[in-house]
C-alpha cells in the first residue's frame, strides 16, 4: 500500500460494508510556521502543487486581517483562481474519469487545453479562454440537451441526451445506466458556500487544531462539500440526486461548475454567484480565510507574533469528504454487489466523484460468511 | 493538498514516460503535460504526471525547505506519484 488515501471495503454475502478512509497525508500547515507573511505567501503556492494559486491567496487573506488590514478581492485574484479550478476540473474530466469506462485518458487532448490555459495573461485572454471553456462544456455535456426541443421525460432519454454530447456526456450516461449509488435514506449534508465566520463562530476553542484538521464538521455536524453541494440547485443535478444518483449529479455538478468558472474567468466578481473568498476573525486572535476550490471549500487559519507566523492550520476539502464518518465511508456502505469487481469500480466512482487530492487506492476484501 | 516535492528526472521511457527519483524513491510518470522535459530537469509530480518543470535553485530550496520540516519526505514521495 503505497497511496496517502488508503480506501478499505469488505463484501460479505453480496452487501458492501466496512468502508474505511484511512487518510495517511501529513498535515503540512506547520511547514509555514516562523515564516515572515511574504516568505509564508510565497511558500505556500511551491509546496502544494494542485492549488497553489488557492494556497497563497490563503495564507495573504489570512494574514492581512490577522494583521489588523482589511482583505480585498479582486478580479485579477478571481481569474486565478478559476483558472486553477478550471484545470482541476478539467484534469479528472479528461484523465480520470474516461479510465473509469476502460478508456485511455486524454492526455493529448488535455495537454492541448492546459497550454491554452497557460497562455491566459490579461483580461482579453482570459475572456477569450473562457469562451473556449464554456464552447467545450457545451460539446461534452449539453449538446444532447440543446438539441432537444422538450426536457428528458425519464431517466433513459436523460442518459441519450447525455450520450449524445461529447465523452463527458458518455461517461454520465454509463454511471447513470449502471444503476442508482445512493443508498442511504438520509444522505450526508451538503455544504453550501458559507461565508468564513460561521466556520470561524463554529470552531471548537476558537482554532482548527489537529484533530478537527482529520476530521471536520460544522458544529458537531458532518457535512460533504465540493461541487455537488455548490450546485444542488441545479435543476439537471437535482434531478440526479431525487433519482439517488448522487455519483452521476456529482460528475454533472463538475461541468456546472466548470461553466461557473468560465464564466467568473470572462466576468469576474459577479453579484449573482457567491463570494470566492472572504476572511474572519478568530475569537482568540489571528484569521480565518474560506476559499471555494474546485474540490470544495479550503480554511486556513493564522495567527501572527508581530510580522512572523506563529500558528497555522489548514482544513482541507478532502479531508471533509473522506473523514472517519464522513460521506464516503457512509455513502460507500450497505448496497448490494454481485462481485469484488464491481464493488471496486463503484466504490472508484464515488471516490472520484468525491475528488481526493491525493492518489488513493480502493480494496475490497470478500469475507465468508458466518454458519454460526 | 497534494505536496509538491521536485522529482528529477533519471531516464526517458518510451512513449513520453520517464523515470523520475522522488525523494529517493524511483518512480515512472508520464511527460504528456510538459515540453521539453529531458534527463537532469526538475518536474513536480502528481498521480503520475509531471505537472511542470522547475528549474534547479527552486528545487533545491523546496527540497532544503521540506527537509527541514521534518516530514518524512519518502513516504510522502511514496504516495505522491
Amino acid at each position: 500500500m503505497s497511496a496517502p488515501l488508503q480506501l478499505l471495503a469488505t463484501l460479505t454475502a453480496g452487501r458492501v460494508g466496512g468502508v474505511h478512509a484511512q487518510n495517511l497525508r501529513p498535515l503540512a500547515a506547520q511547514v509555514l510556521v516562523g515564516k515572515s507573511v511574504e516568505e509564508a505567501a510565497a511558500l505556500a503556492p511551491a509546496i502544494f502543487s494542485l492549488c497553489g494559486v488557492a494556497q497563497g491567496v490563503a495564507v495573504r487573506a489570512a494574514s492581512t486581517v490577522a494583521g489588523g488590514g482589511e482583505f480585498v478581492m479582486t478580479a485579477a485574484i478571481e481569474r486565478a483562481l478559476s483558472l486553477e479550478a478550471i484545470k482541476l476540473h478539467l484534469w479528472r474530466l479528461m484523465l480520470d474519469w474516461p479510465v473509469l469506462f476502460g478508456r485511455a485518458p486524454e492526455r493529448q487532448r488535455f495537454a492541448f487545453v492546459l497550454k491554452r490555459i497557460d497562455q491566459v495573461s490579461d483580461e482579453r485572454s482570459a475572456y477569450e479562454a473562457g469562451g473556449a471553456v464554456l464552447d467545450l462544456v457545451a460539446r461534452e455535456l449539453l449538446a444532447g440537451f440543446i438539441n432537444s426541443l422538450r426536457e428528458p421525460r425519464n431517466l433513459s432519454e436523460f442518459a441519450d441526451a447525455c450520450r449524445r454530447s461529447g465523452s463527458i456526456g458518455d461517461a454520465l450516461a454509463r454511471l447513470i445506466e449502471a444503476g442508482a449509488s445512493d443508498p442511504i435514506d438520509h444522505p450526508v449534508p451538503l455544504l453550501a458556500p458559507l461565508p468564513a465566520s460561521v466556520f470561524a463562530d463554529a470552531l471548537p476553542g476558537g482554532w482548527p487544531d489537529a484533530e478537527y484538521c482529520r476530521a471536520p464538521h460544522l458544529s458537531g455536524d458532518v457535512y460533504e462539500t465540493g461541487p455537488l453541494a455548490r450546485h444542488v440547485n441545479n435543476p439537471l443535478v437535482a434531478r440526479l440526486v431525487i433519482h439517488r444518483h448522487r455519483i452521476a449529479a456529482r460528475l454533472f455538478a463538475r461541468v456546472v461548475e466548470l461553466s461557473d468558472c468560465a464564466s467568473r474567468l470572462r466576468h469576474p466578481l459577479p453579484g449573482d454567484m457567491p463570494a470566492l473568498v472572504d476572511v474572519a476573525p478568530l475569537p482568540a486572535g489571528g484569521a480565518l480565510a474560506r476559499i471555494e476550490t474546485a474540490r470544495g471549500v479550503l480554511l486556513h487559519a493564522l495567527r501572527l507574533d508581530g510580522a512572523t507566523v506563529s500558528d497555522y492550520a489548514i482544513v482541507a476539502p478532502t479531508e471533509w469528504n473522506f473523514r472517519p464518518g464522513g460521506v464516503f465511508e457512509q455513502e460507500g456502505a450497505g448496497w448490494a454487489a454481485p462481485d469484488v469487481a464491481y464493488a471496486d469500480w463503484r466504490l472508484r466512482a464515488l471516490a472520484l466523484a468525491l475528488d481526493p487530492c491525493v492518489a488513493y487506492e480502493v480494496t475490497v476484501t470478500e469475507e465468508a460468511v458466518s454458519d454460526a | 493538498m497534494c505536496l509538491a516535492i521536485p522529482a528529477r528526472i533519471v531516464e526517458k521511457l518510451d512513449g513520453g514516460a520517464a523515470r523520475v527519483d522522488l525523494g529517493g524513491v524511483r518512480k515512472e510518470i508520464s511527460l504528456a503535460l510538459v515540453d521539453d522535459a529531458g534527463i537532469g530537469d526538475y518536474v513536480i509530480v502528481h498521480v503520475g504526471y509531471a505537472l511542470s518543470k522547475l528549474d534547479p535553485e527552486e528545487a533545491a530550496k523546496t527540497l532544503a525547505l521540506f527537509e527541514a520540516s521534518g516530514l518524512d519526505l519518502a513516504a510522502i514521495a511514496e504516495g505522491n506519484a
